[in-house]
Formats: structure tokens, sequence, C-alpha cells
């Protein structure tokens, strides 16, 4: 039914919707679902695992192992890892654990 | 897992169907009982799309007060309210692409949003009360609506919904009940120009009233429509736009400023970077479901007596108010005294902004001072 303008938006509007939809679903298969953008590794249980955007403050290597500051934008967060490579700013992957009251993320270990 | 989310989200927007067709319904009530985001962000996105229905045939005035009445009720009385339908869904998809644009922008040239909220606002207080004809009335009405935001915190739990739909709602069902109208046969357009440059307007508008504290979505698209005097064609889809993109906006919030700005944003606020697809698959089903479902659901709804339309209409909004919202019922019933008001004295109803815009103003100015 309808004239030729409303047949026309009509097909705008369904294929507009398909291409955002198979965009949105491609971006959201091959997206890592555990980075947080948003929210506050504070807010977090224990053991889970994430990946936080950042930018490190400060850095210690202390017998083998290595001490960060990152600042997130939202918080600052103590990043532990057990060797002494050299962080830098980006994105950092770990599991959330307890360091004496504050959460704190241990980095995996490199590949 | 990721087809997991994708269900729950398909599940959420078949939800906003109904959240948005039920005059009075508002996603924030959903929260409480819901916690899979996915679900979350579906019902919001998609409920924007579809509270055009109830918007544009509920309370439909008769002719002769027309043009006291909204654009798309102006629209549906002149038989172009399809028209005006089809024109919100562009907009809330359109509106929302633009985001893919603006969003770069605003954050690589740091733009101070902040810093333009107060002259935004004045020139918008401004232009509202010099484009009435009654401005001594108009002015008057105004500070009437202030007053009440000086007296009750505006957003507070509650407060928002229940003024405008007193302030809105009330009055244009009480007339449209009292007065013989009739929806008129919609047209389904022969031709159909869309300006799609008003998408941007909204996307715009949109982010405005998604970053900043007390703008509004409805204070958004009040300013740009005063500011580039829009026809009603583009007034509707420069709101289909911006209601859409404040659902996404006010989320992204949280990354972008820092902070949540609005219960669905709260609701979702320790979520992965997974939200910001979710968003646009769930625009673009809500698009989809609005074109083929809301439709069908449109031009039943436009068949319906409109006694018998706006008087369960009326039932649905009095009921939920005495539920949800008892606390609220002075206020709304203020509000509704004051739609009333500003209906017989015939100026615009959009000067009962000043219930938020003169409360913000005020924060504003203090945080210069």
């Amino acid at each position: 039914m309808g004239g030729e303008g409303s047949v026309y938006i009509k097909k705008i509007i369904v294929w507009s919707s398909i291409i955002v939809f198979v965009v949105s679903v491609l971006v959201l298969a091959f997206l890592d679902s555990d980075t947080l953008v948003s929210g506050k590794i504070s807010n977090l249980q224990t053991g889970k695992k994430v990946s936080i955007f950042g930018v490190v403050i400060w850095q210690k290597h202390i017998n083998g192992y290595t001490i960060a500051l990152v600042d997130t934008g939202m918080e600052k967060v103590r990043v532990f890892t057990k060797d002494t490579r050299e962080l830098s700013t980006g994105l950092f992957t770990g599991v959330v654990k307890d360091y004496k009251g504050e959460k704190e993320l241990v980095l995996d270990k490199t590949a | 897992m990721f087809l997991t989310k994708l269900l729950e989200l398909f599940i959420g927007t078949m939800a906003g169907i109904v959240t948005g067709v039920f005059p009075g319904l508002h996603v924030n009530l959903i929260i409480p009982f819901v916690s899979a985001y996915p679900f979350l962000l579906g019902i919001a996105v998609s409920h924007t799309f579809f509270d055009f229905i109830p918007s544009l045939l509920v309370g439909v005035p008769d002719e002769s007060s027309s043009i006291a009445s909204l654009p798309g009720h102006r629209l549906v009385i002149s038989g172009h309210g399809y028209e005006a339908f089809l024109l919100s869904i562009i907009g809330g998809l359109f509106g929302s692409l633009s985001l893919i644009l603006i969003i770069p922008l605003f954050l690589l040239f740091n733009i101070p949003i902040k810093s333009i909220v107060l002259p935004a606002l004045l020139i918008l207080l401004l232009s509202m009360i010099m484009s009435q004809k009654k401005r001594v009335i108009a002015l008057f009405m105004f500070c009437l609506s202030a007053s009440l935001g000086f007296v009750i915190d505006p957003f507070s739990y509650g407060v928002l919904p229940s003024y405008f739909t007193g302030l809105f709602g009330v009055p244009t069902l009480v007339y449209s009940l009292l007065s013989d109208s009739k929806i008129p046969k919609q047209k389904i357009p022969k031709q159909l120009n869309v300006n799609f440059h008003v998408s941007l307007l909204s996307g715009l508008g949109g982010l405005l009233s998604g970053l900043l504290p007390g703008v509004t979505s409805s204070v958004s698209a009040v300013l740009f429509d005063n500011l580039f005097k829009l026809s009603d064609k583009d007034k509707v889809l420069l709101v289909g736009g911006i209601n859409t993109v404040y659902v996404i906006t006010s989320i992204l919030a949280i990354w972008l400023v820092g902070s949540p700005r609005s219960g669905i944003a709260m609701a979702v606020s320790n979520v992965g970077i997974d939200v910001i697809p979710l968003l646009f698959a769930a625009v673009a089903i809500s698009a989809f479901l609005a074109l083929s479902v809301g439709t069908k659901l449109f031009l039943f709804f436009s068949k319906i007596s409109t006694l018998h339309l706006n008087s369960v209409a009326l039932f649905i909004v009095l009921s939920i108010m005495f539920v949800l919202y008892p606390k609220q019922l002075p206020l709304f019933l203020a509000a509704s005294s004051l739609g009333l008001l500003f209906y017989s004295l015939g100026v615009s109803r959009n000067l009962g902004l000043g219930f938020i815009i003169l409360p913000i103003l005020s924060t504003y100015l203090c945080g210069i001072l």
C-alpha cells in the first residue's frame, strides 16, 4: 500500500536498519565484552576478569614484581604483575583481587 | 554468550512496544524487576520509537483549537499523522547514526559543552517569550511555572513524569474529550520530503540533554525549534531523534563525563564496552519493528473513536499516577491546572518548561558566581 514517497522512505528505513544491525552484531561478536570502559573496579567482585584503559601514573619494580598506579579517568587502580615488564599506557587485562581491603588488578601473564 | 545478549536485547525491544504504546508508562518502572542489561537497553530504545503512537493519536483536539495544540496533533488533524510517525522513526534512526559523526568531533575538539549551556538557556528563555503574541501573559505563565520548580526539586523521583503528564497530557485529553474531535483518515503520503540535516540537530540536541544535568530532551527540542523555526514535520523529526539519542548519550555519559545521566544509565553503569554495539543494534531492531508492527498499531488506533481512546488513556494516566507516584499527586494536580490555564489563555505550554529551566539557570549562574 502507499504512494511512492512512503515506499521510498520505508526502503531507506529497512535497509538502514539492516546495515546498522549487521555492523553492530559483527562488532559485538568480535568484541571482548569484559573490557570495562564504564564503571569502577572497586565495584566489582574479586575473581572477575576485566580489561581497563588507563594512563600509568607511576610504576615500581621490586623483587621481580611490578606495581603500578593506573588512572582510568574514573578511578586510580593499583595494578600488579609477577614480572618486571615495563607497563605503558593502554589496555590492561587481568583479574580483580583484594589487597588490604582495596581492589587491585593482577595482570595476566604475557604470551 | 553474545547470542544470549542479542536475544535479551530483542525481548527488551518487544517489551518497549508495550511501555511505549501505553501512555504514562515509563521505562524506569521496569528497572527494579530486571537485571539483564541487554533487555534494559532494548526496552529503553524501543520505547522512544513507540511512544510516538500515543503522542500523536491520544488527545487530538478539534480543528478550531489546532493552532494551540502540539505539532504532531496538527499533522494528525490535517491527515498527515502517519507521515509524522514515519518521520519520527527516521528521526530516531538517523539521529542515532549522526552520533557516529558528532561524538568523535566532540572528543577531538574537547568541546566545553558546559560553557554554552548558560547562553543557550538565556537565548531559549528570550525566544520562547518573544515568539508569543501575548508576551506579558507568556512571561507571567513562565514565572508561575518556574516558581513551582523552586518549591519542588524537579529532579526528584517521579517529579518530572508527574509534571509533564499533568502539564501536557491532562489538558490535551480533557479538551479532546469535551470537544467533538475526530481523527480524520490518515493519508499514505505520495511524496515525503525528509530534511536529513535535522537529524544532525537531533544528534546535537540529544548529546546536550544526555550529557548535561538538568537539560532534558524537551528543553533541547524547544531550544533548537526556537533557534531554527522548524516546520511541524521537522519538529517531529527533531523530537524523534532527540528522544532516542538521549537514551544513548545518557548511557555513554558514564564514559564521556564520568557519570550516568538517566535511570537506565545507572542500572547499566557497570557494564563493558559491548553496550555500544548493543545500543545501535537496539536502534536498528526498534526502527524495523516501528515500521512493521508500529505502522499496523498506528493505523489500528487511528480508526478507534477518539472518545474511547482518550477515555482509556485518561484512565490509564490517572491510575498510574495514583498507584506509582502517589506522593506526586499534589504536583500532578497543580501541573494539570497550569496546563489547563495555558490552554485557556492561548499561550504555548512550552513555557511550562520554566519549571526546570529557571532552576537550571540559577544552578549554572551560582556555579559561575
